[in-house]
């Protein structure tokens, strides 16, 4: 290496203070004496400080238009219209402040209720171990040279798997039989020990069905062969307009849309009443046909059966009272009727909330083409109203310390999904019903119910302490967590 | 649950932020320190700015934390979002100085005090002598500004520069970093840029 280049390695050591002590403090001296050596020193300092500046801001700008540029734009709050509305609402707060239960929690204490807490004196020493809230996988075995179609169990779901439709690690094609596994999270309390993330950039996902499917022979994790593409019937949760199929990139750990979801068409059979009419105009069908049969026997001619409704409900043939009035009567006030096979759903009705039922399943969504294994959801992404950004603290009933909480999951009872954060940080909706369940190092779950009367105030951070619910005894599997969520829903309705 | 999530607590995380930064493993601590930018952007949006003020303030606010972190006396005394919660109100009052309007900005007990002991004409120095040092080493080539900043920000070792940059040996590659500072130290006048 050239001297000039020593020169600079020198340097280079003495402001990362790596020179043997003597030389450090030589050149320490040194510095006090020679300007031209003391501005080199500087400048080296400031070119690499530089250099990581440079570098830092590029990453927070690359961060920035990745994570942050969408945001929803923030209202400009300063009108005197919303300060008057702001003072009238906090005057109504103030009176409800005063009226309101005694059993609710302040600004930065929230308790729980005074009978939840009663329910509760003694902490139990069980912990849980989270294999057992994990939802487990179905299987079927399947030849790669014939294919098949899995009817997923309890679900409307069905996997279409056409002959040589998957592919080894490299390439290859499959020989004989693999194994397909798959699983449905469809709860939040399944989606909550899912270890998939719901947060989708800086929004959140509400989820409409999710599904795990996997593909593996010998140990080896195949892949869809693109030619051969697999398809999936899915059964909604519940039939939505505007959801997205959604795929998630395990590499990455980010969900990525596959495009819109097209609902099939609504169509119902006839209700009861319908079916009854058609039977019952069939039948006066037959009468009439009957009747001029007769007439054209007996020499008379028959009445028309588009007669006005409004002739005479009855006459008379051979002085007997015939009933072939009051159909064509009957028919005619009628408006036309579905048939049989199929009629479009009547908006109105179903926002009347009557009951149709259909003729084809109206949450099936048919034919969508899976490009890979791994998991999919079918959801909507929303914006966190009413933001706030936690910092928490947790303590039992008995106001011990809760110190080892490992993952917190917020589950907003007005969604379908939970969402993981690190316990002492956390984003959600300071308005809204949540659920806060701790899992902490040692296998305990606690739980925390914030109703929606619970406030945290209306800014947009706050520091809270949480006492929490010990669950650890309480609840064993998923289902038992969803029952849970599923009362405070309750309680949210009541 | 994720079990990718760490368990640390509060504390671990303040020195888990300053440990990232200082050992270059900048991105996890970037996306935590953003999880404060919520709270700042409501700030800057209700005390008379908008979207790109904040990016502008936040980001500005990022950087003072940053060249703090590389400081090894520097130590954080309280959550990282609230440090830059408090340096995002003095840089925020300080353009609004600067741009001669009055916008009241309330007391807040999360605030704590932060030194920024740099005057005026220090800072404007330094703005000009960085504007400077940032054209050099845009001027330094590709090559040598990826090897710079695998080093100096990345702190990657010389064998893993050597490894990525194709380099026969360690020492190939260290003598290449020397250089590009070399022709950093060549390509300005001693005055221009030495004087302090």
């Amino acid at each position: 290496m050239r001297s000039e280049l020593r020169h600079i390695e020198r340097i280079e050591q003495f402001l990362a203070n790596k020179l043997p002590k003597k030389e450090q403090e030589a050149m320490q001296k040194q510095l006090q004496q020679d300007s031209q050596l003391r501005a080199e020193v500087d400048f080296q300092a400031q070119l690499v400080s530089q250099l990581k500046e440079n570098a830092f801001l590029e990453d927070i700008k690359n961060y920035h238009n990745t994570h942050i540029k969408n945001f929803p734009p923030i209202k400009n709050k300063r009108h005197w219209w919303v300060l008057a509305l702001t003072l009238g609402a906090f005057a109504v707060l103030i009176l409800a402040w005063f009226n309101r239960p005694p059993v609710e929690g302040n600004l930065q204490q929230i308790q729980l209720n005074e009978d939840e807490y009663q329910a509760i004196q003694t902490e139990g020493m069980t912990t849980l171990d989270p294999s057992q809230f994990e939802v487990p996988f179905q299987q079927e075995t399947i030849r790669n040279e014939r294919g098949t179609t899995i009817v997923l169990n309890n679900t409307g779901s069905s996997l279409h798997i056409p002959p040589k439709a998957v592919l080894l690690p490299n390439g290859q094609p499959v020989e004989g039989e693999y194994t397909v596994r798959y699983r449905k999270y469809s709860t939040a309390a399944q989606m909550a020990f899912s270890g998939i993330t719901m947060h989708h950039k800086q929004e959140r996902f509400n989820s409409f069905g999710m599904l795990e499917i996997r593909a593996i022979q010998n140990g080896q994790i195949l892949q869809i062969n693109p030619q051969e593409p697999i398809t999936l019937d899915f059964e909604l949760l519940q039939r939505q307009d505007d959801l997205l199929l959604y795929h998630f990139n395990e590499k990455d750990s980010i969900w990525n849309s596959l495009g819109s979801i097209d609902l099939p068409p609504l169509k119902r059979i006839p209700t009861k009443k319908e079916l009854a009419d058609i039977a019952y105009n069939k039948k006066i069908e037959k009468i009439l046909k009957a009747q001029a049969k007769a007439d054209s026997i007996n020499g008379i001619v028959s009445t028309p059966t588009t007669r006005s409704p409004l002739d005479t409900a009855t006459y008379t043939m051979g002085g007997k009272v015939h009933i072939g009035d009051i159909a064509i009567k009957r028919i005619a006030d009628k408006e036309e009727k579905p048939t049989v096979d199929s009629v479009m759903v009547n908006q109105v009705l179903l926002k009347r909330r009557k009951i149709v039922q259909h003729k084809h399943n109206p949450k099936l969504i048919k034919g969508l083409q899976l490009p890979s294994f791994g998991v999919y959801n079918c959801g909507q992404k929303y914006t966190v109203a009413h933001q706030i950004l936690v910092e928490a603290s947790y303590t039992t009933f008995q106001k011990n310390a809760i110190q080892n909480g490992h993952t917190l999951s917020v589950i907003d009872l007005d969604y379908n999904a939970a969402y993981s954060f690190e316990p002492n940080r956390f984003l959600c909706n300071r308005v809204a019903a949540n659920v806060f369940l701790l899992w902490t190092t040692d296998g305990k779950l606690y739980s925390f119910y914030k109703s929606a009367r619970q406030t945290m105030g209306d800014k947009s951070f706050g520091t809270f302490a949480f006492a929490m619910d010990d669950l650890t005894n309480k609840i064993q599997s998923t289902e038992e967590l969803q029952q849970y969520l599923d009362n405070r829903k309750q309680h949210l309705v009541n | 649950m994720s079990t990718k999530q760490s368990n640390a607590t509060s504390m671990t995380q303040k020195s888990d932020i300053l440990l990232q930064l200082r050992n270059g493993d900048n991105k996890k601590a970037i996306a935590k320190l953003y999880e404060a930018y919520p709270m700042i952007r409501q700030f800057i949006c209700t005390h008379g700015g908008n979207d790109a003020d904040a990016q502008d303030v936040f980001q500005e606010a990022l950087l003072v934390f940053y060249r703090n972190a590389q400081k090894p006396t520097f130590e954080l005394t309280c959550a990282a979002s609230t440090y830059l919660y408090s340096v995002t109100r003095f840089i925020w009052k300080d353009w609004l100085k600067k741009k001669n309007r009055e916008i009241l900005i309330e007391e807040d007990n999360r605030v704590i005090p932060i030194d920024f002991d740099d005057s005026l004409q220090q800072k404007e120095e330094a703005l000009q002598q960085s504007k400077l040092l940032s054209k050099i080493i845009s001027k330094l080539g590709q090559k040598c500004q990826q090897i710079l900043k695998s080093y100096y920000y990345q702190r990657m070792s010389m064998q893993e520069i050597a490894q990525k940059f194709g380099y026969g040996s360690t020492n190939s590659a260290k003598t290449q970093k020397y250089k590009c500072i070399e022709r950093a130290k060549k390509m300005t006048s001693t005055k221009t840029i030495l004087s302090k």
